[in-house]
Protein backbone atom coordinates (compact mmCIF):
# COMPACT_ATOMS: atom_id res chain seq x y z
CA UNK A 1 0.00 0.00 0.00
CA UNK A 2 1.07 3.98 -0.07
CA UNK A 3 1.67 5.46 3.26
CA UNK A 4 2.94 8.68 4.40
CA UNK A 5 6.90 7.79 5.82
CA UNK A 6 8.62 10.07 7.89
CA UNK A 7 12.01 10.81 6.59
CA UNK A 8 13.02 13.43 9.49
CA UNK A 9 12.44 17.01 10.43
CA UNK A 10 10.35 19.11 7.79
CA UNK A 11 10.52 15.88 5.23
CA UNK A 12 7.90 13.13 4.70
CA UNK A 13 7.40 10.98 1.30
CA UNK A 14 5.03 8.73 0.61
CA UNK A 15 6.06 5.06 0.01
CA UNK A 16 4.87 1.83 -0.34
CA UNK A 17 5.08 -0.51 3.41
CA UNK A 18 3.25 -3.75 3.26
CA UNK A 19 -0.12 -3.91 4.22
CA UNK A 20 -1.32 -4.09 7.70
CA UNK A 21 -2.65 -7.14 9.19
CA UNK A 22 -5.00 -8.52 12.01
CA UNK A 23 -2.12 -8.83 15.12
CA UNK A 24 -5.12 -9.07 17.61
CA UNK A 25 -8.66 -10.86 17.67
CA UNK A 26 -10.37 -7.14 18.41
CA UNK A 27 -8.41 -5.58 15.68
CA UNK A 28 -9.76 -4.35 11.78
CA UNK A 29 -8.19 -3.22 8.77
CA UNK A 30 -10.19 0.06 7.68
CA UNK A 31 -9.59 0.88 4.01
CA UNK A 32 -9.15 4.72 4.46
CA UNK A 33 -11.09 7.31 2.12
CA UNK A 34 -10.24 10.16 4.12
CA UNK A 35 -7.53 11.40 6.07
CA UNK A 36 -6.48 14.72 7.53
CA UNK A 37 -3.49 16.63 8.67
CA UNK A 38 -3.78 17.66 12.01
CA UNK A 39 -1.53 20.58 13.86
CA UNK A 40 -0.04 18.19 16.01
CA UNK A 41 1.44 15.94 13.01
CA UNK A 42 3.29 19.57 12.35
CA UNK A 43 5.10 19.07 15.73
CA UNK A 44 6.07 15.38 14.73
CA UNK A 45 7.11 16.71 11.44
CA UNK A 46 9.20 19.16 13.21
CA UNK A 47 10.66 16.74 15.19
CA UNK A 48 9.82 17.88 18.84
CA UNK A 49 7.72 14.64 19.99
CA UNK A 50 9.89 12.07 21.74
CA UNK A 51 10.90 9.10 19.63
CA UNK A 52 9.26 9.72 16.42
CA UNK A 53 11.07 7.59 14.13
CA UNK A 54 12.12 7.42 10.58
CA UNK A 55 9.85 5.28 8.35
CA UNK A 56 7.13 5.57 10.61
CA UNK A 57 3.67 7.29 9.09
CA UNK A 58 1.24 9.51 10.43
CA UNK A 59 -2.10 10.18 10.58
CA UNK A 60 -4.56 10.19 13.84
CA UNK A 61 -7.51 11.95 11.83
CA UNK A 62 -9.30 9.58 8.88
CA UNK A 63 -12.28 7.37 8.43
CA UNK A 64 -13.09 4.81 5.60
CA UNK A 65 -14.58 1.73 5.24
CA UNK A 66 -13.99 -1.65 6.94
CA UNK A 67 -12.03 -4.63 4.75
CA UNK A 68 -11.76 -7.17 7.48
CA UNK A 69 -12.26 -7.85 11.22
CA UNK A 70 -10.41 -10.31 13.89
CA UNK A 71 -12.73 -12.80 15.16
CA UNK A 72 -13.51 -11.15 18.16
CA UNK A 73 -15.12 -8.42 16.76
CA UNK A 74 -18.62 -8.21 16.96
CA UNK A 75 -20.42 -5.00 16.19
CA UNK A 76 -18.42 -4.26 12.91
CA UNK A 77 -18.34 -6.06 9.41
CA UNK A 78 -16.51 -5.95 5.81
CA UNK A 79 -18.14 -2.52 4.08
CA UNK A 80 -19.24 -0.92 7.45
CA UNK A 81 -17.95 2.96 6.91
CA UNK A 82 -16.44 3.98 10.02
CA UNK A 83 -14.89 7.54 11.49
CA UNK A 84 -12.19 6.59 14.19
CA UNK A 85 -11.13 8.16 16.95
CA UNK A 86 -7.62 9.28 17.24
CA UNK A 87 -7.35 7.53 20.82
CA UNK A 88 -6.89 4.08 21.12
CA UNK A 89 -8.78 2.52 23.63
CA UNK A 90 -9.99 -0.41 25.42
CA UNK A 91 -13.16 0.53 26.89
CA UNK A 92 -13.02 -1.60 30.06
CA UNK A 93 -9.66 -0.12 32.53
CA UNK A 94 -10.03 2.18 34.97
CA UNK A 95 -9.82 5.39 32.84
CA UNK A 96 -12.01 4.21 29.92
CA UNK A 97 -14.79 2.71 32.54
CA UNK A 98 -14.34 6.98 33.75
CA UNK A 99 -14.82 8.18 30.35
CA UNK A 100 -11.24 8.97 30.31
CA UNK A 101 -10.50 7.22 26.67
CA UNK A 102 -7.22 9.50 26.40
CA UNK A 103 -5.81 8.01 29.32
CA UNK A 104 -6.55 4.33 28.51
CA UNK A 105 -4.11 1.65 30.50
CA UNK A 106 -3.82 -1.13 27.82
CA UNK A 107 -3.26 0.54 24.61
CA UNK A 108 0.76 2.69 25.71
CA UNK A 109 3.18 -0.10 25.30
CA UNK A 110 5.80 2.74 25.37
CA UNK A 111 4.99 5.35 28.27
CA UNK A 112 2.20 5.78 30.94
CA UNK A 113 1.69 9.25 29.27
CA UNK A 114 -1.69 8.48 27.23
CA UNK A 115 -2.94 6.21 25.62
CA UNK A 116 -1.96 4.58 22.31
CA UNK A 117 -2.81 7.11 19.41
CA UNK A 118 -2.95 6.39 15.60
CA UNK A 119 0.64 7.92 13.77
CA UNK A 120 1.67 10.02 16.89
CA UNK A 121 4.79 8.64 17.75
CA UNK A 122 6.40 5.85 19.97
CA UNK A 123 5.53 7.85 22.64
CA UNK A 124 2.16 7.02 22.00
CA UNK A 125 2.47 3.56 21.39
CA UNK A 126 4.34 3.00 17.87
CA UNK A 127 0.92 2.58 16.33
CA UNK A 128 1.04 3.01 12.46
CA UNK A 129 -1.04 5.96 11.18
CA UNK A 130 -4.06 6.91 9.07
CA UNK A 131 -1.97 8.67 6.43
CA UNK A 132 -1.92 5.54 3.72
CA UNK A 133 -4.43 3.45 1.86
CA UNK A 134 -4.84 0.72 4.75
CA UNK A 135 -4.58 1.31 8.70
CA UNK A 136 -4.94 -1.56 11.73
CA UNK A 137 -7.46 -0.44 14.10
CA UNK A 138 -7.22 -2.21 17.48
CA UNK A 139 -10.08 -2.53 19.77
CA UNK A 140 -12.63 -2.28 16.81
CA UNK A 141 -15.99 -2.34 18.75
CA UNK A 142 -15.25 0.26 21.09
CA UNK A 143 -13.16 3.04 18.91
CA UNK A 144 -14.78 3.33 15.60
CA UNK A 145 -18.11 5.17 14.88
CA UNK A 146 -20.12 3.88 12.46
CA UNK A 147 -20.92 6.72 9.83
CA UNK A 148 -24.86 7.11 9.36
CA UNK A 149 -25.87 6.45 5.66
CA UNK A 150 -27.00 9.77 5.28
CA UNK A 151 -23.74 11.09 5.94
CA UNK A 152 -20.79 11.67 3.75
CA UNK A 153 -16.98 11.13 4.75
CA UNK A 154 -16.13 14.79 4.96
CA UNK A 155 -19.08 15.78 7.45
CA UNK A 156 -17.43 13.23 10.02
CA UNK A 157 -14.17 13.23 9.18
CA UNK A 158 -13.59 15.80 12.02
CA UNK A 159 -15.26 14.06 14.94
CA UNK A 160 -11.79 12.05 14.77
CA UNK A 161 -10.59 14.74 16.62
CA UNK A 162 -10.19 18.19 16.16
CA UNK A 163 -14.18 18.67 16.70
CA UNK A 164 -14.24 16.77 19.69
CA UNK A 165 -10.63 18.45 21.22
CA UNK A 166 -12.38 22.06 20.65
CA UNK A 167 -15.54 21.15 22.05
CA UNK A 168 -13.86 19.46 24.60
CA UNK A 169 -11.87 22.56 25.29
CA UNK A 170 -14.54 24.46 25.56
CA UNK A 171 -16.41 22.34 28.38
CA UNK A 172 -13.42 22.50 30.56
CA UNK A 173 -13.26 26.24 30.32
CA UNK A 174 -16.59 25.60 32.28
CA UNK A 175 -18.59 27.97 29.86
CA UNK A 176 -21.40 29.90 31.57
CA UNK A 177 -23.99 31.68 29.88
CA UNK A 178 -22.99 35.31 29.25
CA UNK A 179 -19.31 34.20 29.91
CA UNK A 180 -16.47 35.87 27.82
CA UNK A 181 -14.27 33.27 26.32
CA UNK A 182 -11.04 33.93 25.14
CA UNK A 183 -9.75 31.35 22.41
CA UNK A 184 -5.92 31.57 21.41
CA UNK A 185 -5.76 30.18 18.41
CA UNK A 186 -7.80 30.43 15.09
CA UNK A 187 -6.27 26.94 13.24
CA UNK A 188 -8.70 24.25 13.02
CA UNK A 189 -8.99 23.42 16.62
CA UNK A 190 -9.55 26.52 17.80
CA UNK A 191 -11.95 26.77 15.27
CA UNK A 192 -13.95 24.14 16.98
CA UNK A 193 -13.75 25.43 20.28
CA UNK A 194 -15.17 28.67 19.12
CA UNK A 195 -18.24 27.39 17.53
CA UNK A 196 -18.44 25.18 20.47
CA UNK A 197 -18.23 28.06 23.15
CA UNK A 198 -21.15 28.99 21.31
CA UNK A 199 -23.34 26.31 21.77
CA UNK A 200 -22.36 26.01 25.13
CA UNK A 201 -23.82 29.54 25.81
CA UNK A 202 -20.88 31.97 26.00
CA UNK A 203 -21.79 35.77 24.85
CA UNK A 204 -19.07 36.84 23.69
CA UNK A 205 -16.50 34.49 22.10
CA UNK A 206 -12.60 36.40 21.03
CA UNK A 207 -10.18 35.33 18.77
CA UNK A 208 -6.34 35.38 18.68
CA UNK A 209 -3.97 34.55 16.03
CA UNK A 210 -0.63 36.89 14.20
CA UNK A 211 -2.31 35.25 10.80
CA UNK A 212 -4.84 37.98 9.38
CA UNK A 213 -6.40 35.60 6.80
CA UNK A 214 -7.16 33.20 10.00
CA UNK A 215 -8.75 35.69 12.13
CA UNK A 216 -10.39 36.48 8.43
CA UNK A 217 -11.62 33.25 8.00
CA UNK A 218 -13.03 32.85 12.21
CA UNK A 219 -14.91 36.21 12.09
CA UNK A 220 -16.76 34.33 8.64
CA UNK A 221 -16.66 30.75 9.93
CA UNK A 222 -17.40 31.08 13.61
CA UNK A 223 -18.49 34.49 13.60
CA UNK A 224 -16.26 35.65 16.42
CA UNK A 225 -14.21 39.06 17.71
CA UNK A 226 -10.71 38.72 16.95
CA UNK A 227 -7.41 40.13 17.24
CA UNK A 228 -4.14 40.34 15.81
CA UNK A 229 -1.30 39.88 18.59
CA UNK A 230 1.19 41.45 16.22
CA UNK A 231 -0.79 44.37 15.25
CA UNK A 232 -0.95 44.83 20.00
CA UNK A 233 2.15 46.03 22.16
CA UNK A 234 0.77 44.03 24.78
CA UNK A 235 -1.94 41.57 23.91
CA UNK A 236 -2.68 40.96 27.51
CA UNK A 237 -3.85 44.44 28.18
CA UNK A 238 -5.36 44.67 25.44
CA UNK A 239 -7.60 41.74 26.08
CA UNK A 240 -8.77 42.96 29.60
CA UNK A 241 -9.40 46.52 28.46
CA UNK A 242 -11.58 44.90 26.07
CA UNK A 243 -13.58 42.66 28.91
CA UNK A 244 -14.71 45.45 31.16
CA UNK A 245 -10.64 45.53 32.90
CA UNK A 246 -11.32 42.05 34.79
CA UNK A 247 -10.19 39.64 31.88
CA UNK A 248 -11.96 36.85 30.31
CA UNK A 249 -13.62 35.19 32.43
CA UNK A 250 -12.52 31.65 30.02
CA UNK A 251 -9.10 31.25 28.29
CA UNK A 252 -8.70 28.34 25.73
CA UNK A 253 -5.43 27.14 24.56
CA UNK A 254 -5.59 26.12 21.12
CA UNK A 255 -2.19 26.66 20.33
CA UNK A 256 0.61 24.51 22.03
CA UNK A 257 4.19 24.13 21.93
CA UNK A 258 4.94 25.77 18.69
CA UNK A 259 3.67 29.32 19.77
CA UNK A 260 4.55 32.42 18.16
CA UNK A 261 4.82 35.87 20.03
CA UNK A 262 8.00 35.70 21.76
CA UNK A 263 11.51 35.35 20.88
CA UNK A 264 12.49 34.45 24.04
CA UNK A 265 10.06 31.36 24.20
CA UNK A 266 11.41 30.13 20.74
CA UNK A 267 14.63 30.41 21.89
CA UNK A 268 14.37 28.49 25.02
CA UNK A 269 12.65 25.82 22.79
CA UNK A 270 14.77 25.63 20.34
CA UNK A 271 17.90 24.77 22.23
CA UNK A 272 15.94 22.36 24.46
CA UNK A 273 15.89 24.13 27.61
CA UNK A 274 12.09 23.63 27.68
CA UNK A 275 9.94 21.53 25.00
CA UNK A 276 8.63 24.01 22.71
CA UNK A 277 7.37 27.40 23.44
CA UNK A 278 5.00 28.45 26.26
CA UNK A 279 4.24 31.71 24.73
CA UNK A 280 0.05 31.00 24.10
CA UNK A 281 0.09 28.92 27.49
CA UNK A 282 1.47 31.89 29.96
CA UNK A 283 -0.75 34.72 27.66
CA UNK A 284 -4.01 32.78 28.97
CA UNK A 285 -2.86 32.71 32.78
CA UNK A 286 -1.97 36.61 32.64
CA UNK A 287 -5.18 37.08 30.79
CA UNK A 288 -7.75 35.21 32.50
CA UNK A 289 -10.33 37.22 34.81
CA UNK A 290 -8.95 36.32 38.86
CA UNK A 291 -11.02 33.34 39.68
CA UNK A 292 -11.20 31.94 35.47
CA UNK A 293 -10.49 28.71 33.91
CA UNK A 294 -8.34 28.08 31.67
CA UNK A 295 -8.32 25.14 29.45
CA UNK A 296 -5.59 23.66 27.20
CA UNK A 297 -5.71 21.25 24.29
CA UNK A 298 -2.57 22.24 22.57
CA UNK A 299 0.04 20.14 22.64
CA UNK A 300 2.84 20.63 24.90
CA UNK A 301 5.68 17.66 25.28
CA UNK A 302 7.93 16.47 27.95
CA UNK A 303 9.71 16.78 29.87
CA UNK A 304 9.07 20.23 31.36
CA UNK A 305 7.91 23.68 30.41
CA UNK A 306 8.14 26.99 31.74
CA UNK A 307 4.90 28.32 33.17
CA UNK A 308 4.16 31.39 35.35
CA UNK A 309 2.23 29.16 37.95
CA UNK A 310 2.93 31.35 40.84
CA UNK A 311 0.55 33.82 38.84
CA UNK A 312 -2.25 31.09 38.16
CA UNK A 313 -2.07 30.51 41.74
CA UNK A 314 -2.14 34.09 42.92
CA UNK A 315 -5.16 34.30 40.42
CA UNK A 316 -6.89 31.29 42.32
CA UNK A 317 -7.08 30.04 38.67
CA UNK A 318 -8.66 26.33 38.20
CA UNK A 319 -6.38 24.66 34.90
CA UNK A 320 -8.01 22.08 33.16
CA UNK A 321 -6.25 20.37 30.65
CA UNK A 322 -6.43 16.57 28.71
CA UNK A 323 -5.87 14.92 25.37
CA UNK A 324 -9.89 14.78 24.33
CA UNK A 325 -11.61 11.57 25.48
CA UNK A 326 -13.01 11.51 21.49
CA UNK A 327 -15.24 8.70 21.75
CA UNK A 328 -17.27 10.44 24.50
CA UNK A 329 -18.48 13.17 22.17
CA UNK A 330 -18.92 11.64 18.97
CA UNK A 331 -22.27 10.74 19.18
CA UNK A 332 -23.00 14.07 20.60
CA UNK A 333 -21.17 16.05 18.36
CA UNK A 334 -22.66 13.94 15.41
CA UNK A 335 -25.80 15.62 16.05
CA UNK A 336 -24.79 18.71 16.11
CA UNK A 337 -23.29 18.33 12.75
CA UNK A 338 -26.67 16.80 12.00
CA UNK A 339 -28.86 19.63 12.65
CA UNK A 340 -26.66 22.35 10.39
CA UNK A 341 -25.25 23.95 14.08
CA UNK A 342 -21.83 23.20 12.67
CA UNK A 343 -20.34 22.59 9.18
CA UNK A 344 -17.40 20.67 10.13
CA UNK A 345 -16.77 20.09 6.78
CA UNK A 346 -16.77 24.10 5.92
CA UNK A 347 -13.13 24.56 7.72
CA UNK A 348 -11.30 22.28 4.44
CA UNK A 349 -9.39 24.41 2.14
CA UNK A 350 -7.53 21.75 0.25
CA UNK A 351 -7.48 18.54 -0.50
CA UNK A 352 -5.15 16.23 -2.16
CA UNK A 353 -4.23 12.33 -3.09
CA UNK A 354 -2.13 10.96 -0.62
CA UNK A 355 0.54 10.69 -3.27
CA UNK A 356 0.74 14.63 -2.93
CA UNK A 357 0.80 14.49 0.92
CA UNK A 358 4.74 16.55 1.01
CA UNK A 359 3.25 19.05 -0.84
CA UNK A 360 0.02 19.29 1.86
CA UNK A 361 2.13 19.25 4.73
CA UNK A 362 4.21 22.03 3.03
CA UNK A 363 0.91 24.18 2.16
CA UNK A 364 -0.17 23.63 6.00
CA UNK A 365 3.33 23.72 8.33
CA UNK A 366 4.10 27.59 5.99
CA UNK A 367 0.59 28.86 5.91
CA UNK A 368 0.96 28.98 1.86
CA UNK A 369 -2.11 29.32 0.28
CA UNK A 370 -4.16 30.89 3.36
CA UNK A 371 -4.23 26.75 4.38
CA UNK A 372 -7.00 25.81 7.33
CA UNK A 373 -7.36 22.42 6.69
CA UNK A 374 -5.81 20.24 4.34
CA UNK A 375 -7.52 16.75 3.77
CA UNK A 376 -5.68 13.92 1.60
CA UNK A 377 -7.71 11.26 -0.53
CA UNK A 378 -6.15 7.81 -0.32
CA UNK A 379 -6.75 6.01 -3.90
CA UNK A 380 -6.28 8.50 -6.20
CA UNK A 381 -4.25 10.28 -8.18
CA UNK A 382 -5.98 13.55 -9.21
CA UNK B 1 -9.97 44.31 17.27
CA UNK B 2 -12.71 43.58 14.89
CA UNK B 3 -15.75 43.46 17.31
CA UNK B 4 -19.01 41.87 16.04
CA UNK B 5 -22.53 43.72 15.79
CA UNK B 6 -25.26 44.53 18.80
CA UNK B 7 -26.97 41.52 18.07
CA UNK B 8 -27.17 39.02 21.03
CA UNK B 9 -25.23 35.71 20.18
CA UNK B 10 -28.64 33.37 19.97
CA UNK B 11 -29.95 35.53 16.98
CA UNK B 12 -26.70 34.96 14.99
CA UNK B 13 -25.55 32.03 15.82
CA UNK B 14 -27.15 28.62 14.82
CA UNK B 15 -27.64 25.99 17.60
CA UNK B 16 -26.18 28.89 20.31
CA UNK B 17 -26.65 27.46 23.91
CA UNK B 18 -27.84 24.38 22.98
CA UNK B 19 -25.31 22.65 25.57
CA UNK B 20 -26.16 25.72 28.37
CA UNK B 21 -27.44 23.22 30.71
CA UNK B 22 -24.81 21.40 31.80
CA UNK B 23 -26.34 17.64 32.10
CA UNK B 24 -26.18 18.24 28.26
CA UNK B 25 -22.80 17.88 28.00
CA UNK B 26 -21.20 14.46 27.53
CA UNK B 27 -17.68 15.46 29.16
CA UNK B 28 -19.60 15.86 32.54
CA UNK B 29 -19.03 14.60 35.14
CA UNK B 30 -15.13 14.23 34.15
CA UNK B 31 -14.33 11.36 35.73
CA UNK B 32 -17.58 9.93 34.56
CA UNK B 33 -19.16 7.44 37.03
CA UNK B 34 -17.72 4.65 36.17
CA UNK B 35 -19.61 1.69 33.86
CA UNK B 36 -18.41 -0.16 31.00
CA UNK B 37 -18.31 1.56 27.52
CA UNK B 38 -20.18 0.97 24.37
CA UNK B 39 -19.08 -1.72 21.88
CA UNK B 40 -16.71 -3.53 25.30
CA UNK B 41 -18.09 -6.59 25.39
CA UNK B 42 -14.93 -8.37 27.24
CA UNK B 43 -13.57 -8.36 30.90
CA UNK B 44 -10.13 -6.32 31.17
CA UNK B 45 -8.79 -9.92 32.82
CA UNK B 46 -9.71 -11.73 29.62
CA UNK B 47 -8.28 -9.62 27.01
CA UNK B 48 -6.42 -11.77 24.77
CA UNK B 49 -2.44 -10.76 24.41
CA UNK B 50 -0.88 -10.09 21.20
CA UNK B 51 2.04 -11.39 20.22
CA UNK B 52 5.05 -10.35 17.82
CA UNK B 53 8.27 -11.44 16.89
CA UNK B 54 8.96 -7.96 16.68
CA UNK B 55 11.29 -5.91 19.32
CA UNK B 56 8.89 -3.80 21.35
CA UNK B 57 10.56 -1.70 23.88
CA UNK B 58 8.98 -1.57 27.38
CA UNK B 59 9.79 1.19 30.00
CA UNK B 60 9.76 0.29 33.52
CA UNK B 61 6.21 1.45 33.91
CA UNK B 62 5.65 -1.78 31.88
CA UNK B 63 7.59 -4.38 33.68
CA UNK B 64 4.80 -6.43 34.53
CA UNK B 65 4.10 -7.44 31.46
CA UNK B 66 3.14 -5.68 27.75
CA UNK B 67 -0.02 -3.55 27.07
CA UNK B 68 -2.98 -6.18 25.56
CA UNK B 69 -2.22 -4.41 22.40
CA UNK B 70 0.58 -2.71 21.00
CA UNK B 71 2.25 -0.63 18.00
CA UNK B 72 4.90 -2.69 16.31
CA UNK B 73 6.29 -0.33 13.58
CA UNK B 74 9.31 0.85 12.98
CA UNK B 75 11.37 -1.77 15.56
CA UNK B 76 14.96 -0.03 17.02
CA UNK B 77 17.83 -0.43 14.71
CA UNK B 78 21.55 0.53 14.54
CA UNK B 79 23.14 3.08 16.96
CA UNK B 80 19.90 4.96 17.48
CA UNK B 81 18.25 1.59 18.52
CA UNK B 82 20.82 1.49 21.38
CA UNK B 83 20.27 4.57 22.40
CA UNK B 84 16.40 3.22 22.75
CA UNK B 85 17.07 0.68 24.68
CA UNK B 86 19.10 3.09 26.98
CA UNK B 87 15.91 5.59 27.35
CA UNK B 88 13.75 2.80 28.41
CA UNK B 89 15.76 1.63 31.04
CA UNK B 90 14.33 5.10 32.65
CA UNK B 91 10.77 5.62 33.56
CA UNK B 92 8.93 9.32 31.65
CA UNK B 93 8.92 11.05 34.46
CA UNK B 94 12.86 11.26 34.60
CA UNK B 95 14.45 13.51 32.14
CA UNK B 96 17.62 11.95 31.46
CA UNK B 97 14.71 8.95 29.20
CA UNK B 98 13.08 12.06 27.27
CA UNK B 99 16.78 13.29 26.40
CA UNK B 100 18.60 9.76 25.45
CA UNK B 101 15.29 9.88 23.12
CA UNK B 102 16.28 13.45 21.33
CA UNK B 103 19.78 11.90 20.95
CA UNK B 104 18.11 8.74 19.69
CA UNK B 105 15.94 10.66 17.17
CA UNK B 106 18.58 12.56 15.61
CA UNK B 107 21.16 9.62 15.15
CA UNK B 108 18.25 8.24 13.30
CA UNK B 109 17.63 10.55 10.84
CA UNK B 110 21.28 10.68 10.80
CA UNK B 111 21.39 6.81 9.98
CA UNK B 112 18.74 7.12 7.67
CA UNK B 113 20.52 9.88 5.45
CA UNK B 114 23.71 7.64 5.58
CA UNK B 115 21.72 5.05 4.51
CA UNK B 116 19.95 7.15 1.38
CA UNK B 117 23.40 8.43 0.33
CA UNK B 118 25.60 5.33 0.61
CA UNK B 119 23.49 2.52 -0.65
CA UNK B 120 22.86 3.89 -4.08
CA UNK B 121 26.69 3.83 -4.33
CA UNK B 122 26.80 0.40 -2.30
CA UNK B 123 24.28 -0.74 -4.95
CA UNK B 124 26.16 0.03 -7.76
CA UNK B 125 29.20 -1.44 -6.80
CA UNK B 126 27.66 -4.50 -5.90
CA UNK B 127 26.36 -4.98 -9.32
CA UNK B 128 29.71 -3.42 -10.93
CA UNK B 129 31.10 -6.59 -9.76
CA UNK B 130 29.10 -8.62 -10.63
CA UNK B 131 28.98 -7.60 -14.30
CA UNK B 132 32.79 -7.95 -13.79
CA UNK B 133 32.48 -11.30 -12.93
CA UNK B 134 29.77 -12.76 -15.42
CA UNK B 135 32.08 -11.10 -17.95
CA UNK B 136 35.50 -13.23 -16.92
CA UNK B 137 32.96 -16.64 -16.78
CA UNK B 138 32.58 -15.93 -19.88
CA UNK B 139 35.28 -15.14 -21.45
CA UNK B 140 37.37 -18.01 -19.56
CA UNK B 141 34.11 -20.56 -20.49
Amino acid sequence: MLAVSYEGPNRVTVTRKPDPEIQHPYDAIVRVTRTAICGSDLHLLHGLIADTRVGCTFGHEFCGVVEEVGPGVRTLAPGDRVVVPFNISCGVCFFCQRGLYANCANTNISSDLASGVYGYSHTTGGFEGGQAEYVRVPFADVGPLKIPDDMDDEEVLFLSDIFPTGYQGAEMAGIRGGDTVVVFGAGPVGLFAMTSAWLLGAERVIAVDHLDYRLEFARRYAKVETVNFADSDDIVMDLRDWTDGRGPDCVIDAVGMEAEGSKLQRVLGRMKLQAGATTALTWTIQTVRKGGTVSIVGVYGPPFNLLPIGTAMNKGLTLRMNQCNVRRYMPHLLEHIRKGHVNAKGIITHRLPLTEAPRAYDLFAKKKDDCIKCVLVPHTTH
Amino acid sequence: MERIGPAHPAERIPGWGSDADVTNRPGIPFPDVPHQRPGAHFDERAIPQQVTTVEVLRPPERAGGPTPVFGTANPPRGMSGRVKHLAYRYPDHLTRRWMLLLLSHRLDVLEARLERAVMPGVALTVAAGCLILLRRMWTTA
